[in-house]
């Protein structure tokens, strides 16, 4: 029996398997429906908890900022100062609560506890308890067990604090290599020598971790930043990235003829997208196997550690400008931080460039994940006859979490623009927990699929290569389109923009 | 394939060859974690770019871009670019 078979999972190895049919009990039986209650419980609770430590004179701090921003006298660094002390006042009772291991050097140790400085055990084991809680209703309901649900829990918890540990060693993160690789090599490591212990099982829900993951990572979707560099962002990230990832799906399918559609979306998705965090939503969206993320993961992981040293290099010796060459690194390096430690090579300009196209970028994701779920069921799932769905049939079939991931998306983004604070409320729920609690999320979901996958069935997606050629081909596609397109906007129809940014 | 006793499934039909496996898959771990990384952060080059990074706010590890502790600065710079230059990046001067 496969181990998503006993750990409640309909299909063996999709990262989010198709509902044969939709009915009301689907709303407590169903995965996907638990992934948008848990997510939005904790983004309702996360913004209660915000409401309610607003400071006494709220409204006064409010205008302050205001007036100081509008003030031509006023510092920046000053008003930038009084932002943050107001976030932390709305955070900190979340934020004090809930943790994740630190960066470390020399003692692993230290990403946990260090003598005299901060001990983050309790803040991990409220974490622990809080996902134990929330997942272990879940899984109840859902018909699992919840005292073998528990005692799996641990275990795949304390692999996850694991993977943390390695991932959080500061060469590690400066190679850019994300705890995603960490917690799925745990896995396997385990799974391919071992055997994946059958008390892990009940706990064994990648799922469940990452569509629940998902719908807290719509709150940091905020369509409101869209428009933080006007067109020449819009013309970066928003004309060139579909026109990359619709050209390198069909050339997969038209020239390499890549068995897998869903392989061949992903890895589209997460090189002409942003990474990881493109990779998961696409996958999830398109019901992707799990050996096909992983694989499309650690394809665009091992080219990036490339690029974010060679581009900036190459910048520089050729004699691009700074800022048409960081808004080049922030179109085409898949991985947000990787486009951060790049784009600061070219100097303060190029930092502001590249990181502001890439965060365009990664909004991006919603729009991609959504649309890629919709083509799916409309036209890649189509009954055997060929005739295409009807609503009704691409309502059953739409993976449902997609909904919360679109809602908290739209909402956060309303309210981030439209109520008086928003801004500052928004950013308290994401920093004090959505984020922390998404990021455990994703890593139980990659120690999951490396304690489900066998190094074979991997080997098997990589056969003649072609996901490796497909990678290299539309990089090499998005790395011409998108130079062109950079130059273009801001070296001839915006370069005032470059200009002023300079100054 | 059948899994090992007590296991949901293995790629190793031997036990002891999986114990071994598995004892020097973590043996190397330890050994580039505890020994390896530790001796490459601590070289002055690579030192000194992290601590560059870290003075920076920049997490190359980041993957999204609300992971990124600079990013505060970013926006903030972006905003009080728009606020010197209000239509910069809505009219082209081509």
């Amino acid at each position: 029996m496969s181990t998503n078979q006993e750990s409640g999972g309909a299909a063996a190895d999709t990262v989010s398997p198709i509902a044969p049919k939709s009915s009301w009990s689907d709303l407590w039986k169903h995965e996907d429906w638990w992934a948008v209650w848990l997510g939005g419980a904790i983004l309702a609770v996360g913004a209660i908890i915000a409401w309610t430590a607003r400071p006494s004179d709220w409204n006064e701090q409010l205008a302050q900022i205001d007036n100081a921003k509008a003030s031509a006298t006023s510092d920046a660094k000053e008003v930038q100062g009084r932002e943050k002390q107001l976030v932390d006042a709305l955070a900190k009772p979340m934020k004090s609560r809930l943790g994740k291991p630190k960066d470390w050097q020399q003692n692993p140790l230290d990403a946990l506890i260090k003598s005299g400085e901060y001990n983050l055990l309790p803040q991990i084991v409220v974490v622990a308890a809080v996902c134990l809680v929330l997942f272990g209703i879940g899984a109840a309901v859902m018909g699992a067990s919840p005292g073998r649900f528990a005692a799996a829990f641990a275990a795949v918890f304390l692999l996850a604090v694991l993977s943390y540990v390695l991932a959080n060693h500061k060469v590690i993160k400066w190679a850019n290599l994300e705890y995603p690789l960490w917690a799925l090599l745990v896995g396997l490591i385990i799974s391919n020598t071992v055997g994946t212990p059958r008390i892990f099982v009940p706990a064994v829900r990648t799922e469940f971790y990452i569509k629940t993951g998902l719908v807290l990572l719509g709150a940091e979707v905020l369509l409101t930043q869209l428009l933080k560099l006007g067109l020449p962002g819009i013309l970066i990230s928003w004309v060139v990235t579909p026109i990359v990832l619709i050209s390198t799906y069909i050339f997969g399918q038209r020239v390499l003829r890549i068995e897998s559609k869903t392989l061949n979306i992903v890895v589209a998705a997460d090189m002409s997208v942003c990474g990881v965090s493109a990779a998961i939503a696409t996958a999830a969206a398109c019901r992707a196997k799990k050996e096909e993320l992983s694989l499309a993961i650690g394809i665009s992981l091992a080219f990036t550690v490339v690029m974010m040293v060679v581009m900036p290099k190459f910048i520089q010796i050729v004699g691009i400008p700074p800022a048409i060459g960081a808004a080049w690194i922030g179109g085409t390096i898949d991985a947000t931080g990787a486009v951060a430690a790049a784009g600061e090579i070219l100097g303060k300009e190029g930092l502001i460039v590249a990181t502001t196209v890439k965060m365009i970028q990664n909004i991006l994701i919603g729009v991609i994940a959504f649309a890629v779920a919709v083509y799916w069921v409309t036209y890649e799932e189509r009954s055997a006859a060929g005739v295409r769905p009807s609503l009704w049939e691409i309502w059953y079939r739409l993976p449902k979490f997609i909904i919360g991931f679109v809602l908290a998306s739209i909402v956060f983004s309303w309210v981030h623009r439209s109520v008086a604070g928003g801004e500052y409320l928004v950013k308290a729920v994401t920093d004090g927990c959505a984020k922390t609690l998404r990021e455990w999320f994703f890593c139980l979901a990659f120690v999951s699929i490396g304690l489900e996958t066998n190094f074979a069935e991997l080997a098997k997606y990589l056969k003649g290569g072609k996901p490796v050629t497909l990678y290299v081909v539309g990089q090499a596609f998005s790395l011409v389109l998108s130079l062109a397109m950079c130059w273009l906007v801001l070296g001839v129809v915006f370069p005032h923009v470059v200009e002023q940014l300079t100054r | 394939m059948q899994p090992a006793a007590g296991t949901a499934h293995s790629n190793c039909r031997n036990p002891a060859r999986a114990w071994l496996a598995f004892a020097a898959a973590w043996g190397l771990i330890a050994a580039v974690w505890l020994g390896l990384l530790p001796r490459i952060a601590a070289s002055p080059r690579v030192s000194s770019r992290l601590h560059e990074l870290d003075a920076q706010g920049i997490d190359p590890s980041a993957m999204y871009y609300s992971e990124l502790p600079v990013m505060d600065d970013v926006l903030a710079d972006v905003d009080a670019f728009h606020r010197r230059h209000p239509d910069a990046v809505w009219t082209s001067h081509w």
